[in-house]
């Protein structure tokens, strides 16, 4: 049997895909881990954190191309650069210190740019980053330039970012630090709203281009 | 030569797992016309985030059709169209579909869309795009791009027809010579059949489809686009793109 009988009763055997690398849909996570985070706090942070990556590892798509970082502060500590969920390292963290609000925001716009840079270096195309702010105090440290740098990428579009304040919060600071409407968590919800986290995360993962990557209404942990 | 030409549009999974219509459409035709041969390859990518895109691309692609028939009718050659007169094709598309936005109470980004085309003759051919998806071509050698895919800064963002600067992002090309080969895509297909990190055509996708269509007989076309529909909406293909995809693949013959 010559190949071409073989390509006329398959004519579509030999057809292959590329192989790309998936684009990458980038998450970073700024955690107040100050000592006023000791005790329940802490213990419900860590869990939801768990869970969140569980969720992501149980999505095929979202394995391959939600990229999560986490920085905590009260001192900043870049806990985990971006990587895919599976490489989740199950960080326990610990309340200890103050809060550089300031600090943590400044460490992790930068840590989004070098991405992004990593990202177009090597092709691989990707959607807004997304930052998530954590905290239950006050800033310790200078905050207004981080504000200020918030304010640039929101404006330029370099990434989205979001602020939740926990139980004493100074949510005042952070409506000046933020562009979008800060969110309150109700009481200790932290695994309510890392479940919405992922869910929101899964959803822009699969988003095509001409696509508008919408967040799902903060039900089920926020006070609004 | 003559030209043999196949068209066809899936819908992607992310619309039809919420039993919404595919926003893709193309228009193609091959004609004579006094003593030459004219391949046309429109398709147009309705954007995802849009109530009405799908609305969108059918009138883009045709509303150009009709466009680029009269230039042919009127006897102007291919490479007398001027770059000036594809803007203004193009801007008469997007005045068909303001229109149609009107009348349905709409606004016009409602109805985005992303557009690519082809006209190709004898010994010329024109090429334009606006937005993502792609033209490939061989020229015996092997397969190119014409424009590479213009995303906007993120994955989900490109450009598009109802675009206010849609103007400033026409890619418009011009060849003194005609392909063997020309495939038109829209961007549910693009991560499947080009390599973004060496900005290069997968020859495995094209070179097999363009055998099948050059083998395949003239009057079997609907059991080629058959299988290729099932090949394209296979499961393992929808993991790697949800989107729609619409595939335009033309072969010239020369004559014997």
């Amino acid at each position: 049997m010559s190949d071409d009988t073989v390509f006329d009763q398959q004519p579509l055997g030999p057809v292959t895909f590329a192989e790309n690398p998936e684009p990458r849909c980038p998450c970073l996570l700024l955690l107040d881990t100050s000592g006023s985070m000791a005790g329940k706090p802490i213990a419900e942070l860590n869990a939801g954190l768990r869970s969140f990556y569980e969720e992501l590892q149980g999505d095929s798509l979202a394995v391959k191309r939600v990229e999560v970082a986490l920085v905590s502060f009260g001192p900043v500590r870049v806990i985990s650069e971006f990587n895919t969920a599976d490489f989740f390292l199950d960080p326990t963290l610990e309340a200890e210190g103050d809060t550089p609000l300031g600090e943590a925001i400044l460490q992790g716009i930068d840590l989004v740019r070098k991405r992004k840079d990593e990202y177009r270096a090597n092709g691989i195309s990707f959607y807004r980053p997304w930052i998530f702010l954590i905290t239950d105090g006050s800033p310790t440290d200078e905050w207004q330039r981080a504000a200020a740098a918030v304010r640039e990428g929101e404006s330029s579009k370099s990434f989205a970012f979001f602020a939740v304040g926990v139980q004493n919060a100074d949510m005042s600071v952070l409506r000046q630090i933020t562009v979008r409407q800060p969110l309150k968590l109700q009481g200790l919800r932290f695994r309510e709203f890392f479940q919405w986290l992922s869910n929101s995360m899964k959803s822009a993962s699969r988003s095509n281009p001409g696509d508008r990557i919408l967040l799902s209404p903060p039900s089920g942990w926020s006070e609004i | 030569m003559t030209w043999k030409h196949l068209s066809l549009s899936v819908t992607g999974k992310s619309h039809s797992d919420r039993n919404e219509p595919g926003q893709d459409y193309c228009r193609t035709g091959a004609l004579q016309f006094s003593d030459r041969d004219f391949f046309i390859g429109l398709a147009a990518d309705g954007a995802g985030s849009t109530t009405h895109g799908g609305v969108g691309a059918e009138i883009a692609c045709e509303t150009l059709y009709l466009q680029i028939l009269s230039v042919i009718h009127k006897g102007d050659p291919i490479s007398s169209i001027t770059d000036e007169e594809v803007r203004a094709w193009v801007t008469a598309c997007r005045e068909a579909i303001a229109a149609r936005a009107e009348g349905d109470g709409q606004r016009i980004k409602n109805y985005a869309c992303t557009l690519i085309g082809v006209v190709a003759t004898n010994d010329h051919t024109l090429y334009f795009q606006i937005g993502d998806g792609c033209i490939v071509t061989s020229d015996g050698t092997g397969y190119h791009t014409i424009f590479w895919p213009e995303q906007g800064e993120y994955a989900n963002t490109t450009y598009f027809i109802s675009d206010d600067r849609f103007l400033e992002h026409i890619k418009i090309e011009h060849q003194v010579s005609v392909p063997d080969e020309i495939a038109l895509f829209t961007d549910g297909l693009q991560n499947l059949v080009l390599s973004f990190s060496t900005r290069t055509v997968h020859d495995g996708f094209f070179r097999p489809l363009f055998m099948a269509l050059r083998k395949n007989p003239d009057n079997g076309f609907a059991n080629l686009a058959t299988n290729l529909t099932a090949l394209l909406s296979r499961d393992d293909v929808n993991t790697r793109s949800d989107d729609d995809k619409t595939l335009i693949l033309a072969v010239n013959i020369p004559l014997s």
